[in-house]
């Protein structure tokens, strides 16, 4: 796992959803309240060549998104070098079946959309602190 | 629906064919025995008169008279008869023409009603197999025969292969003897050769009688249930899409995340906060009432043992804010510890719908009381407010989702309270629970939901004799974990599939599982996985044992003698989540490192009190307990953890000591050590199962 950076630099978060304000919002929480480095992807084919290019720390993913959903685009992630274990955070609006797709994934937490932003950051850096 | 059509006679109808005949033998024999004694009197007259020929011709002329007249009368009486019993049957003739007639129509109609609802009715005599079917019955299966006589050959034809099992003579047989209702869905091939979905129902009257059922096309719902299930999902998506940047937005204003806001932005941004939110809670709430309403696919409940009072706890957390708002206090009576099986989330969300509507409607300063308790094998909680009386007639429906009651007659006016409430009711009959109402002037408004305990284990429990059962493919070190534990030799499974193995320990119907080394089974966690679910070892512990020669040997090179299966720490590997517990935090780091580095996902813990943090938010498919802590438990971290209802039913992985561990020092790697640690790991998981299972009286 890619989580012995110092505490200085840091945590890298990886967005991913396909809805573009979302994207937006939990950037902003994210970087502005949360002091992270943020990068975006709009769907799970651009957020899997962001990870090929440089792993992230987390990847916090919507599960509904048109093409590879969520659950595909976590396999496909933890199918990369060294990322078989990278901490995933699932969004989802309540009602998905999200529990079965994710089986045998890195995914760590189940967040539900709407998400407060000012606590997202807290609520990933948890996630990182355990993972 | 259960009468057969073709079979319909007029007895059924009220009319027995058998009263007007005996009637007309009644008469018939009567006037024929008149008849028959003037024919005898007629007789006796001609044979005096051939038999006397010295009497005089007045004689002769009153026996003939006497002839004539009883020949006469003979022939009135019989000929009178005749006309009745004619009559009679002309009678009976026509009656027996309207009951066939209205025979008729009943079958036209039950066709015609069969036909528009898709529903076939149909029975199987049991002693000659033989199956009567409506028309409606051959129309949905696109049997071609004109009779309404088929046999079960003929019916099976048409089912869905893989379905065919559930109507088979032996499982129609097993539910008339048992009188057990059937009742299942299966498919059959229309006769357009698309596959249709068809409910069957049937039920005898008698054990061992006729079967007698219907047969529903129930394509259509099962679409129409399709449908609804998308469009809940393309609702739940589409609209929590924009929800979710407006709540996130507005949230980062208020929250100054944005930047710096005047006081009159933040106000107002706060209010569309507060509306969004709002908005959420209806949506989450007609969602989750939708789901609860389509039945058993619709709210699915993720049920362990949940503690009565956390759960009061948690929805009084949630309310608190709503509360303090209106200076309302919230008073909490403990149940003590009560377990029961239930969802907790759903089931704080049912008291919170509960609790809020009780807040909202009590007096601004009030009090709201909360009590859990229990009575008899039902935990009830009640939340009494001492806010407007409700009618009796607003009771009665205060739980449902119509508006009815909402308004103001009923003292309890909108704001969804009745959705909220109805959500609540629809939560707990899901668990197998009800909801109640009471409102009287001296006792305030409660609302009550009651909820099933667990039925506590029964005394004819399986013998503590069975002991602990071994598994190892090395039947040597299976034996040493045996001796070690004191279990008897032959409670060692040794050298087998993972089926045989958990079918092998099951039987023995042990006090605990333990897994050796070595234990077969591929994929890895097949033999785990197969533990867990067979039925008999449900509420077994099942422990595993790593180390040390396994740990080593998962790590470097396999010697030459390696045994067969699959070491522990091999099957370990694979994207699993796993809690850590140690007694150091530089232990705990140090099982971390090992197991991740074997491909499993850790979180550690090291103090009781960081448990609840860790796991209320997590699966985790193992626990990893290293030896020293599983030896004396000081600090009650292994208690605590085990006891976590979200981590009933996880394998324990116990560690034993390497000669390079660090825990070494702590705990020598000595055979009564491992033991300790073992032994003492299995009767935590036996004392907090047994703790689940007691219910205070």
């Amino acid at each position: 796992m890619n989580i012995s950076e110092g505490t200085d630099s840091p945590w890298h978060v990886l967005v991913v959803d396909d809805d573009e304000l979302v994207l937006e919002v939990a950037s902003l929480s994210l970087r502005a309240v949360g002091g992270f480095t943020v990068e975006t992807a709009v769907d799970g084919t651009h957020a899997v060549e962001a990870c090929r290019l440089r792993l992230p720390d987390l990847v916090l993913l919507d599960m509904m998104m048109p093409g590879m959903d969520g659950a595909e685009t976590a396999r496909a992630i933890n199918g990369l070098p060294g990322a078989s274990a990278l901490p995933v955070v699932v969004l989802t609006a309540k009602g998905e079946a999200v529990r079965d797709g994710i089986d045998g994934t890195s995914v760590l937490a189940v967040l539900e959309k709407p998400f407060d932003p000012m606590t997202l950051p807290d609520r990933l850096r948890e996630v990182l602190v355990r993972a | 629906m259960s009468t057969t059509p073709s079979t319909t006679t007029p007895d059924e109808l009220g009319h027995p064919p058998q009263a007007w005949a005996a009637r007309g033998r009644r008469r018939l024999t009567r006037s024929l025995g008149v008849a028959l004694v003037t024919s005898v009197l007629a007789l006796g007259a001609v044979l005096a008169l051939l038999g006397a020929p010295d009497t005089g011709s007045g004689g002769r002329a009153a026996l003939a008279l006497v002839a004539v007249v009883a020949s006469a009368a003979g022939a009135v009486v019989a000929l009178l008869a005749c006309r009745s019993l004619l009559r009679d049957v002309d009678r009976e003739a026509g009656r027996l023409r309207s009951a066939a007639g209205a025979a008729r129509a009943a079958a036209v109609e039950m066709e015609a009603a069969q036909s528009l609802s898709h529903v076939g009715s149909w029975s199987w005599d049991p002693t000659s197999d033989d199956v009567t079917v409506s028309p409606e019955f051959r129309r949905i299966l696109g049997i071609r025969s004109t009779t309404g006589h088929l046999t079960t050959q003929q019916v099976l034809k048409a089912v869905h292969p893989d379905d065919r099992d559930r109507l088979a003579v032996p499982e129609l047989r097993r539910s008339t003897e048992t009188g057990e209702p059937v009742d299942f869905t299966c498919r059959v091939s229309a006769p357009r050769g698309d596959l249709l979905e068809v409910r069957v129902r049937a039920r005898v009257d008698a054990p061992g009688g006729i079967l007698r059922g219907t047969l529903q096309d129930v394509t259509e719902e099962r679409h129409a249930e399709l449908l609804r299930a998308q469009f809940l999902s393309v609702v739940s998506h589409e609209m929590r899409t924009p929800l979710t940047s407006i709540r996130g937005a507005l949230g980062l204003i208020t929250g100054g995340a944005a930047g710096p806001a005047s006081p009159a932005v933040h106000r107002m941004a706060s209010v569309a906060l507060s509306g969004t939110e709002r908005l959420v809670r209806t949506v989450n709430g007609v969602l989750d009432l939708e789901r609860a309403r389509t039945g058993s696919d619709g709210l699915t409940l993720d049920l362990v043992p949940v503690d009565l009072d956390e759960v009061v706890r948690a929805a009084v957390d949630e309310v608190e804010p709503q509360a303090d708002s209106r200076n309302v206090r919230i008073r909490v009576t403990s149940a003590g510890p009560t377990h029961l099986m239930a969802d907790a989330d759903r089931l704080v969300q049912a008291l919170v719908n509960v609790l809020g509507s009780a807040v909202r409607h009590s007096p601004v300063d009030g009090s709201v009381r909360v009590s859990a308790e229990i009575r008899d094998t039902t935990a009830v909680i009640a939340v009494t407010d001492l806010g407007p009386l409700v009618s009796t007639a607003a009771l009665a429906t205060l739980f449902d989702r119509s508006t009815g009651t909402s308004g103001p007659a009923s003292g309890r006016g909108g704001d969804g309270a009745n959705l909220g409430l109805s959500i609540s009711r629809a939560i707990v009959e899901a668990h197998g629970g009800r909801v109640a109402a009471t409102s009287r002037p001296d006792a305030g408004t409660t609302l009550t939901l009651e909820l099933p305990l667990p039925v506590p284990a029964s005394d004819d429990a399986p013998p503590s004799t069975a002991g602990v059962v071994v598994v190892d493919t090395d039947g040597a070190a299976a034996d040493r974990v045996a001796g070690l534990l004191g279990a008897a030799p032959a409670d060692v499974v040794s050298r087998s599939g993972p089926a045989t193995v958990a079918a092998a320990a099951a039987a023995r119907r042990p006090t605990a599982v333990v897994a050796g080394d070595r234990v077969p089974g591929e994929p890895r966690w097949d033999l785990v996985e197969r533990l867990q679910a067979d039925r008999q070892l449900a509420d077994v512990p099942v422990v595993l044992v790593a180390g040390p020669d396994g740990v080593r040997a998962g790590e470097g090179p396999a010697p030459s003698t390696e045994p067969e299966g699959t070491s522990v720490a091999e099957l370990l590997a694979g994207s699993r989540r796993a809690l850590v517990l140690a007694d150091t935090a530089d232990r705990a780091e140090e099982l971390r490192q090992r197991y991740t580095d074997r491909g499993l996902l850790c979180r550690t813990v090291t103090r009781a009190a960081k448990v609840s943090a860790v796991v209320d938010h997590h699966d985790f498919h193992l626990v990893v307990v290293d030896a020293p802590l599983a030896a004396h438990d000081r600090s009650g971290l292994l208690r605590s953890c085990l006891a976590a209802p979200r981590l009933a039913g996880v394998p324990v992985l116990v560690v034993l000591p390497t000669a390079e561990d660090t825990a070494a020092e702590v705990l020598g790697a000595s055979d009564a050590d491992a033991a300790a640690a073992v032994a003492h790991t299995i009767d935590t998981l036996r004392e907090v199962r047994a703790r689940r299972a007691v219910v205070p009286a």
